[in-house]
């Protein structure tokens, strides 16, 4: 049996089957009967909700993430950025990424601007407008979930809840307010937390990745990390849209 | 697997009530059970909006099989009604 989903399922079929005739003819008690029935069903649903779990165990998923950042911290340590990360929409053909620039006094990119397809950019018109262009968890995140782009706050709140309460399960719920240029995510009960390292310094926690980058998405501008703060409820994730 | 624990136990517990309190309205068919139940799963599913598209394929798969328990009641009773018993 693969996971205990699928385990207890099997058990409240078997109960349940077993059950309900000895409560129904024996006993000749029908409320019951219906109670031995209601597990067959909660059953068949467990197993139902076991087959649907991801091949991938967590466990594997955690190992793939944490390679992947590890890598990218040496690299943004290395080169000693310092620089909040600038989320872009995806362009035709391509994901979503995010842009460090190598200078923190450089120019910030605009809305329109297409990430390049290389490591190490120019974004700017400026000299010194340099910077790595990397792929977030949140840009791979959104492969899972369809965005309207331009689809606005609504859009936000939608796509944030789906993709990290429904598909990931990484919180317990979500809520997005949106005033002028500022996007407010509060993440209730969150799974992965912010740390003080230079990789979330730059980047954001993976959470506040996703939220930048479907925030992103859903106003067809640039965005970026503005601060991540532990609330008494969970997390307070406050991002910028860029001009 | 949070979503998966608070679904089931949600489930669980409309289960209970609705035995609890049909049973205290002495409903004495297993049908009546049956259909509460049925609607009981298919306003729950509703309600978890945000599972992934996996798992909402494989709840409305259990949906439909006690749609069609339900359907096979409501059948019975207009066959019972319609031959005057």
């Amino acid at each position: 049996m693969r996971n205990p989903y699928q385990r207890l399922g099997v058990v409240l079929v078997v109960v349940g089957a077993a059950l309900t005739p000895v409560l129904y003819f024996v006993v000749g008690s029908v409320p019951l009967a219906a109670l031995a029935l209601s597990t067959i069903i909660l059953g068949l649903v467990s197993a139902m909700l076991g087959n649907a779990r991801p091949e991938i165990t967590p466990e594997a998923s955690q190992m793939m993430l944490k390679t992947g950042m590890e890598n990218l911290a040496a690299l943004l340590e290395e080169l000693g950025l310092r620089s909040r990360a600038v989320y872009l929409p995806s362009s035709p053909g391509n994901r979503p990424r995010a842009l460090i620039p190598l200078d923190e006094d450089s120019s910030t990119p605009r809305t329109g601007q297409t990430p390049p397809d290389r490591l190490i950019a120019r974004y700017g018109p400026n000299l010194e407008d340099m910077c790595l262009v990397v792929t977030t968890p949140g840009a791979v995140s959104l492969d899972s979930v369809d965005i309207a782009s331009g689809g606005g706050p609504d859009e936000i709140d939608g796509a944030l809840n789906h993709l990290v309460v429904g598909i990931m399960d990484l919180a317990d719920s979500i809520s997005v307010h949106v005033v002028r240029d500022r996007v407010t995510v509060e993440v209730v009960k969150p799974k992965l937390k912010y740390e003080n390292i230079w990789f979330y310094r730059c980047l954001g926690s993976p959470m506040a990745s996703i939220a930048a980058t479907v925030a992103s998405q859903a106003m067809a501008r640039p965005v970026r990390i503005v601060s991540e703060e532990e609330t008494k409820r969970g997390t307070r994730i406050e991002i910028e849209v860029l001009p | 697997m949070r979503v998966y624990n608070s679904f089931i136990t949600v489930l669980a517990l409309a289960f209970a009530g609705i035995t609890a309190g049909l049973a205290a309205y002495q409903v004495d068919s297993l049908e009546g059970y049956f259909t509460g139940y049925t609607l009981a799963l298919l306003v729950v599913t509703t309600l978890y909006a945000t599972f992934s598209p996996r798992a909402r394929r494989a709840l409305t798969l259990v949906g439909v099989v006690a749609f069609g328990g339900f359907m096979v009641v409501v059948v019975l009773k207009v066959v019972d009604i319609l031959s005057g018993r």
